[in-house]
């Protein structure tokens, strides 16, 4: 056979197939709606699976000291919580020298008041009557080398106040709250400026002269209140007058000297609450030994700690499966707190075994991740705080190992941690409606 | 040079088959709605042709028929198809168009006992738009995945007929499957399920063999034949590419793997045909697809066996004459074909059958052929949350005759 002629044969036909072949193809596709079919007529290849059978263990850690300087709030007063014990709170702050100095040779002294304004924070009961005493600080205030004063710090005051005032406590009401202070000691700083002593002229020799005060609620005492602690909105305020052709009052107001050093010594008797063994941050107690709660409490150092004994299965399940969300959902212990007292700004800490505080818990997106606080007023049961731990566990399972000694801390944010007394006490029952649920969202595809 | 065309020709067919659309939810399966690979010929005749001979025109169907093919020639088929199809379920009623390039053939004949041909057929078609819903585990509530699909098999094959009787031959055709499935899934995202694409994509590289036998003897006038074809069950090899996507469409997993999971029943076809030459033909085929213990990972349910039953003739009413009107010159084709196919979904078979009728005409002075036609089918049912597919299938083709040997005579 003559294959030269066969191949010219060939070549002729396939030039006329390509043409075609460029030419023939075309399909209108754009109708493409979709038809939808009887449900079992495929098996899905996709599965979206939500486990929920995971184990959360919660305990209670003490952390050893919080920083409460520089916050902004004096809290000030003691009460007896339900479930956290007894919380006294000694508030601490410099005053500085009075702005203006130019005294009458002839002023007579009247009085000396500290001048407070209330801020919103108060626990307890504010319908009894309240003891305040203000002391004088003998100490120098100074920070700490961190620059911090501590829930734990405390200063060394004259025994006697140099104030003292029984009152109702109205937050909401009243805007200022005045103490009378010791005739002596206002006499003796109208006769500082006078002289024009050193000791009075700047704020810096002033703070070395009268050191700070402190206040400390005295022996009726029911509730925890709070002022602002702002340089304009906390005074110490000399009375004085002098006579010429008529009576000329004038006042003298010593401000704030500085806000970072105001802070608060926080304190609680834990005698006969379920914590009450609680002594050092390496040794959580576990929601077992603490009636089935864990306990978070701002301002006195309480954190709660989450572990998820057991969680290192979930890597046994091979690969074609995406974890897409993790969800952990802790509920407030029954009817201890009302919703409405319960707080909302919760954040998440890694920690390990020592229960030191790590970086705080992210999102995908390298945000920090906030409680999402749902309240439920009217029966309570739906009152709960949800956790986006999706990238925490995506996180853990992503080099194929779990420790197990790795944790999660349950705080507040910085600012209410160290500003605030809120608290939580977290249910650990094991009944479906109360129990701390971590729910991991799987997709396994093929 | 000729190797570079094939290349070309190759390629170019790829990308044809790859925009053929079947529109059908019922190509989600494994390789997708397996194509009759009939020429011209025997198109409309229901399908039927395994006890056809080829001869001024090639018939696929059968590898044994090209032992018939005259040595003075080569034969180039060349069919293209357009559809016109209207999906029903229940509640939706959905239509459209396509069109493609069906096949491109040449047939030619070494001796006087080995013929044989190559071309590019298509072997399957994959094109749906499906909702489904599924449970997510461990809540009551229900997801819904789009799925959508496309893409299709195309055969290269060279196929050789033995003459080993007079009148028996043998043919085997060895093709070269190539081509690919796409599925792309889209999860509808909602408060438990994110909005998510998993992406399914089987490249397909694999040899496919097929056989066939064909016996003739004439009585008289008339010509009596018979042929059967079989091939075994066969998995073709492909490269298959899985890909997570996100909402953003980034990738977010992927991996790709050689497999060979899709798997093509064992097929057998048997035929018979009746006929007096130059003026009409009878042929009978059946075909068993032993689909029942075939499993895709994406059946419900298990496979049936498929079981296709198709009849056609051939015929030329008037004498052939130049001087006939043109109309009387032409050869008239008609057909049917019911078949059951490999689909139980529920307690439902889903069934289907077509009428077919066209006509080849002579183009003048050669022994080539224009063919064209007409297939009416319908497929599956509305019932049970099922769709029923109507179409209507235009069909062209050329079946072209060129004198091949012209040097002949110097030996």
């Amino acid at each position: 056979m003559n294959f030269e002629t066969l191949q010219m044969n060939i070549k002729k036909w396939l030039y006329f197939s390509i043409l075609s072949c460029l030419v023939a193809s075309c399909a209108n596709e754009n109708d493409l709606t979709q038809i939808n079919i009887g449900d079992n007529f495929i098996s899905s290849q996709t599965n979206f699976v939500i486990i929920d059978t995971f184990t959360v263990s919660l305990s209670t850690v003490l952390v050893d000291s919080i920083p409460t300087s520089g916050t902004g709030e004096i809290l000030v007063g003691e009460y007896s919580d339900k479930s956290m014990g007894i919380i006294n709170s000694q508030s601490f702050f410099q005053i500085g020298s009075p702005e203006s100095q130019s005294i009458n040779a002839k002023a007579v002294f009247d009085s000396l008041v500290l001048e407070l304004n209330y801020s919103s924070q108060y626990y307890g009961d504010t319908l009894q009557l309240q003891d305040l005493n203000v002391f004088r600080v003998t100490d120098d205030i100074e920070l700490n080398d961190d620059n911090y004063l501590y829930n734990t710090s405390t200063f060394q005051c004259d025994e006697t106040p140099i104030g003292s005032l029984q009152f109702y406590p109205r937050p909401n009401s009243d805007a200022l709250l005045t103490v009378r202070l010791n005739d002596d000691l206002g006499t003796k700083f109208m006769n500082l400026m006078k002289e024009e002593s050193s000791e009075i002229t700047t704020s810096e020799k002033f703070v070395e002269y009268f050191k700070g005060i402190a206040l400390k609620p005295g022996s009726k005492s029911s509730c925890i209140y709070s002022f602002q602690s702002v340089d304009t909105l906390v005074n110490m305020i000399l009375y004085t007058h002098y006579v010429e052709e008529t009576r000329i009052d004038k006042s003298y107001k010593f401000p704030l000297y500085a806000t970072n050093t105001s802070f608060n010594h926080i304190e609680a008797d834990r005698t006969g609450t379920f914590i009450e063994n609680i002594k050092t941050q390496r040794q959580e107690l576990s929601s077992a030994s603490t009636g089935n709660m864990a306990f978070l409490q701002a301002g006195t150092g309480l954190v709660t700690r989450l572990d998820f004994p057991g969680i290192d299965r979930m890597l046994e399940m091979g690969f074609r499966n995406i974890l897409y969300r993790a969800e952990l959902v802790l509920k407030p212990a029954g009817s201890i707190y009302k919703p409405a007292e319960l707080p909302s700004e919760l954040v998440l800490y890694n920690t390990d075994k020592y229960n030191q505080f790590g970086a705080a818990v992210v999102n995908t997106s390298g945000e920090t991740v906030y409680a999402d606080f749902s309240m439920d007023e009217v029966y309570g049961e739906n009152t709960y705080y949800k956790f986006d731990l999706t990238n925490y566990f995506i996180n853990e399972f992503a080099d194929g190992y779990v420790n197990p000694e790795n944790g999660i801390l349950v705080s507040f944010t910085n600012e209410t941690a160290k500003s605030t007394l809120k608290r939580v006490a977290f249910d650990a029952r094991n009944g479906l409606a109360f129990k701390p649920t971590l729910k991991l969202y799987y997709i396994f595809y093929n | 040079m000729t190797k570079k065309i094939l290349t070309i020709t190759l390629f170019l067919y790829g990308l044809a088959v790859q925009a053929q659309n079947t529109i059908s939810p019922y190509s989600i399966f494994g390789v997708g709605e397996v194509q009759n690979k009939g020429f011209g010929a025997t198109q409309n005749l229901g399908g039927a042709g395994i006890a056809y001979q080829s001869g001024n025109k090639l018939n696929s169907l059968n590898p044994a028929s090209y032992i018939g093919i005259d040595s003075s020639r080569i034969i180039f088929e060349f069919g293209i198809e357009g559809k016109n199809y209207q999906l029903e379920s229940s509640d939706i009623t959905q239509k459209g168009n396509t069109g493609n390039i069906k096949y491109v053939a040449l047939g030619f004949r070494y001796n006087s006992w080995l013929a044989g041909s190559f071309g590019m057929v298509p072997f399957s078609s994959v094109g749906y738009s499906v909702a489904t819903q599924n449970y997510v585990e461990g809540v009551d509530s229900k997801y819904t995945s789009l799925y959508k699909g496309s893409g299709g098999i195309s055969q290269f094959y060279y196929s050789n007929a033995i003459k080993i009787f007079k009148n028996l031959s043998f043919g085997v055709n060895a093709s070269f499957m190539f081509g690919s499935l796409v599925q792309e899934e889209n999860v509808v995202e909602d408060s438990y399920v994110p909005a998510i694409i998993i992406k399914r994509q089987d490249f397909l590289k694999s040899m496919y063999f097929d056989y066939g036998m064909r016996y003739s003897f004439a009585a008289g006038n008339t010509n009596f034949s018979a042929g059967i074809t079989y091939s075994n069950k066969q998995n073709l090899k492909s490269r298959h590419i899985l890909a997570v996507y996100d909402e953003n469409l980034s990738v977010i997993r992927g991996e790709e793997y050689n497999t060979d999971y899709l798997t093509v029943p064992a097929i057998f076809g048997v035929g018979i045909g009746i006929g007096k030459k130059g003026r009409y033909d009878i042929l009978i085929d059946y075909n068993f697809q032993e689909w029942s213990g075939v499993v895709y990972p994406n059946q419900s349910q298990d496979f049936v066996d498929s079981h296709s039953f198709s009849m056609g003739s051939a015929f030329k009413p008037w004498q052939p004459r130049v001087t006939n009107s043109f109309y009387k010159n032409w050869e008239y084709r008609l057909g049917v074909n019911y078949k059951t196919s490999y689909l139980k979904l529920g307690s439902e078979v889903i069934k289907g059958g077509s009428l077919s009728f066209g006509a080849a005409i002579p183009l003048p002075g050669k022994l080539s052929e224009v063919n064209w036609g007409f297939e009416l089918g319908t497929n599956g049912t509305k019932s049970n949350h099922l769709i029923r597919e109507k179409y209507v299938l235009f069909q062209l083709g050329f079946n072209l005759n060129e004198v091949a040997f012209l040097k002949r005579q110097i030996y």
